[in-house]
């Protein structure tokens, strides 16, 4: 029943897939307009319902060799309360002029008048969507104590809907600590005259305050499935069921979602101080109810070997306020550090000790104190002694430390610690001073070396001397001339003619010999010239030099007599001989 | 003749000159500063220690137990990159010290550093460890000694006819040893230079650029090598042989 105004080619029309709806179900509005593709549409907010986009769509159509455009612009309508629903009328304005539609009724009923099922509605009100949930949080217990596990519930409950992606509720909860939900339940539950479905929550909470406390409000999200009017005319209608399925409508959209959060009222409680009277010294706070267990093992052992102490507390309560007993580190025991751990609500204690020496006879015993929320009082479990033999051990009874795996210390040796500073410096010498680069060390190894060499060399020269005859000789022959000549010289002096020409002689004889390693007693002046003259001598030399050995044989064989001048030329010619060679011979 | 009185002369300057090198050995101010060094540390100011140590290190002196006692004073303070170093530099001077040694295999557990050796084969491990057992003086007076022993053996074969099949022997003998010093000698010069400690956990990275990407990570205390410079940055080699760079302050040279 599309209602339109139309001017010249343009028109805009509004237009529903049904006028009566169930709440619980969406309906489907089009504005379409024709003639122009330039409009903008905008839909204002409906009261009472929820409005959404879908999508628009164009069509063409040549009619007569006419040709028109329209654009159907879709929107997805909830109504969120039952009774008259008014879509009002909107506008749209194209070049100028405007355009508007007239508004549409629609009636919603509730799914459960328009199922016909007889059941009475609330008259106090039209029925709205959300009437159709609600949350509801409760305790059992009104009266609790501190630290107490106290069980509580949050419930929702729906009728003719569908919900989807329910989310676990939260809630406020000042001053008392909560444990995660356990899985919920689902169940039926009658209310006043009319049947819900229910989701149950399941927790417990620890009031850390005593007082009055507020639990809440809850909240839960979730989402209601909304059907679409209308069912999508489709061609194959031989698989109408098939496609028809909810899953198919799910997908091509027979039904939408629409975001609900539901709130829940607030839940106050008490909560109690443990009372002062009768606390034992020895409470540390576990309020609840509990078995307390104890083992020991071995109990035969000997002095230094491992005992392990087994504790267990279980039962109904704060399993996080459980402080576990332990032994007191006395003289008779050397104690570790206990290793706590639990599982499962259960609490283990285990802990590892050494007796001393053999006249540790018993483990003392242990005692757990406990408040009993349903006794309203406190109790406490004692369990031991535990009687002990202890023998003496095999060495002499040395304290053996004791290393086990599960009691290894946090650093990797026991008390280490650095070696402590040394108080005496000693001398200080000169950063980067090496041996091999002082003065005083390079001298020492300069010297070394050279009185190293000399004694080298020193040996050399004897060994030499030792050796080498005509070396020796050579060196001796200057000596032993100056010797023949300081006697020539004196016999000289005594005018000893043929003394002075025999040492003469002899001195001539003994430094040639010496110097060219001739046999001295047949030494002569040719001998002398062959080996002199190798060596390039001076012709005055050879002339003097013959000229004594000639004398020398004239006095010595032919008994002449020379005069004294003759005589101290002749010295003072050998003396010149000599000292020539010397220089120049060595 | 000349040459033994030349060599006379010689000695008689050498004795002078070796007065010289102990003139410093009895310097007041530096002993005062340790003795200071100590009290600090026993009442706990280990800060204070480490200055007065410093101090003395300023003057230009030092000796192993001064780098001792200063390594225990970084280690109380907790620089433990500075323990260490000073650690080593108190090996150098002192490597049979048990104390020294007990410390130092501490602080390398400590920050989970397992001891240094650069070399791969069986061989040069064992020749570092001999290595690291004397001083690089020690190892200068026991070249001198060899070379003094083989001369005077090789001069009383000589002088005294020493039998000559033996005196090569030995001689033989002391020429190996001398090998082998010099060449543990050369060992010690070569990582006397190339060696130094990392003084704070640092990235080495893979090029000596800051937005270089991390190559391998140095924790404070580790020995590394030294291979090359390139303005401020250092191509450092690690003991399993990765290398990378690092800035010049994070590491100092033993």
């Amino acid at each position: 029943m599309p209602v339109s105004s139309s001017a010249q080619d343009i028109s805009f029309e509004a237009s529903v897939n049904t006028n009566k709806i169930a709440l619980g179900s969406s309906l489907q509005l089009t504005l379409t307009i024709t003639g122009t593709k330039d409009a903008h549409v905008e839909l204002p907010d409906i009261a009472g319902a929820d409005s959404s986009y879908i999508g628009p769509s164009t069509r063409v159509s040549v009619v007569n060799g006419k040709y028109s455009s329209s654009v159907a612009h879709n929107y997805s309508i909830i109504p969120l309360k039952e009774g008259n629903l008014k879509i009002p009328s909107i506008s749209v304005t194209v070049k100028g002029k405007t355009y508007t539609t007239n508004s549409i009724d629609i009636k919603v009923v509730d799914k459960g008048a328009l199922a016909g099922t007889g059941v009475k509605q609330n008259q106090s009100g039209s029925i709205s969507l959300k009437d159709k949930t609600f949350l509801q949080l409760e305790i059992q217990k009104k009266k609790n104590y501190i630290n107490e596990k106290v069980p509580f519930v949050i419930k929702l409950f729906f009728k003719d809907v569908s919900l989807k992606d329910v989310q676990f509720p939260t809630f406020e909860h000042t001053s008392m600590l909560v444990d995660k939900f356990q899985k919920p339940k689902q169940y039926q539950e009658i209310v006043g005259n009319s049947q819900y479905q229910v989701v149950e929550f399941k927790s417990f909470i620890y009031p850390t305050r005593a007082g009055k406390l507020i639990m809440g409000p809850a909240t839960l999200k979730t989402n209601i499935l909304i059907q679409r009017s209308g069912r999508r005319r489709n061609r194959f209608r031989g698989l109408d069921s098939f496609f028809n399925d909810d899953f198919f409508q799910g997908v091509f959209g027979g039904y939408q979602k629409h975001p609900v959060s539901i709130e829940s009222g607030n839940f106050e409680i008490e909560v109690l101080e443990l009372p002062r009277k009768g606390k034992p010294a020895d409470f540390s706070g576990a309020v609840g109810q509990f078995n307390f267990e104890v083992t020991a093992d071995p109990l035969n052992v000997k002095v230094g070997d491992p005992i392990t102490l087994k504790m267990k507390v279980h039962g109904r309560g704060n399993t996080a306020s459980i402080k576990m007993p332990s032994l007191e580190a006395g003289k008779d025991f050397k104690l570790y550090d206990p290793q706590i751990k639990e599982k499962g609500g259960v609490v283990f204690l285990e802990q590892v000790l050494i007796p001393k020496h053999e006249q540790a006879t018993e483990i003392p015993d242990v005692s757990f104190t406990y408040f009993d929320v349903e006794r309203e009082s406190y109790k406490t479990i004692t369990r031991g002694p535990f009687p002990l033999i202890v023998n003496k051990s095999d060495e002499e009874s040395k304290f053996l430390e004791f290393s086990d795996k599960k009691n290894k210390r946090a650093t990797e040796i026991l008390g280490r610690d650095i070696v402590f500073i040394k108080d005496n410096s000693g001398s200080f010498k000169a950063i980067n001073h090496y041996l091999y680069r002082s003065s005083g060390f390079i001298f020492t190894v300069s010297v070394s070396f050279l009185i190293w060499c000399s004694g080298l060399i020193a040996h050399k020269r004897t060994h030499k001397l030792k050796t080498d005859i005509s070396y020796a000789r050579r060196l001796r022959a200057p000596k032993e001339a100056k010797k023949g000549l300081s006697q020539s010289h004196k016999l000289l002096m005594q005018k000893k003619q043929k003394e002075f020409y025999n040492a003469i002689f002899k001195t001539i004889q003994d430094y040639f010999g010496n110097k060219f390693h001739l046999n001295s007693v047949s030494v002569t002046f040719d001998m002398v010239k062959e080996k002199l003259a190798e060596k390039n001598i001076h012709a005055a030399i050879l002339s003097d030099l013959k000229s004594i050995f000639d004398e020398c044989d004239m006095v010595r064989f032919a008994s002449i007599n020379l005069d004294e001048n003759k005589m101290k030329s002749a010295y003072k010619k050998t003396q010149e001989i000599i000292d020539f060679i010397e220089r120049h011979f060595k | 003749m000349n040459i033994f009185k030349s060599s006379l002369l010689f000695l008689i300057l050498l004795l002078l000159c070796r007065s010289n090198i102990y003139a410093q050995n009895n310097s007041p101010e530096a002993s005062h500063l340790f003795s200071e060094a100590g009290l600090e540390y026993k009442k706990g100011n280990y800060e204070k220690a480490i200055k007065h140590y410093e101090s003395i290190l300023q003057k230009g002196l030092t000796n192993g137990t001064l780098y001792y006692n200063s390594g225990n004073s970084y280690f109380k303070y907790g620089d433990m990159g500075k323990a260490i170093l000073n650690y080593e530099r108190a090996l150098k001077l002192m490597p049979r010290d048990s104390d020294l040694h007990s410390n130092y295999s501490y602080a390398l557990s400590l920050q989970k550093i397992n001891e240094i050796n650069f070399n791969h084969t069986f061989i040069k491990r064992v020749i570092q460890k001999y290595a690291d057992q004397i001083t690089l003086d020690e190892l200068t007076i026991a070249l001198f000694f060899f070379i003094l022993l083989i001369g005077t053996i090789y001069l009383s074969m000589l002088f005294f006819r020493w039998p000559q099949k033996t005196s090569f022997f030995v001689i033989a003998g002391l020429f190996m040893l001398l090998c082998f010093h010099s060449y543990v000698f050369a060992l010690k010069m070569e990582e006397s230079n190339k060696l130094a400690i990392v003084l704070h956990d640092a990235d080495s990275k893979f090029e000596p650029v800051e937005k270089s990407a991390t190559h391998f990570k140095l924790k404070a205390g580790t020995k590394i090598k030294i291979i090359k410079k390139e303005s401020d940055w250092f191509k450092i080699e690690r003991m399993d042989g990765k290398a990378g760079w690092i800035k010049v302050d994070i590491i100092e040279r033993i």
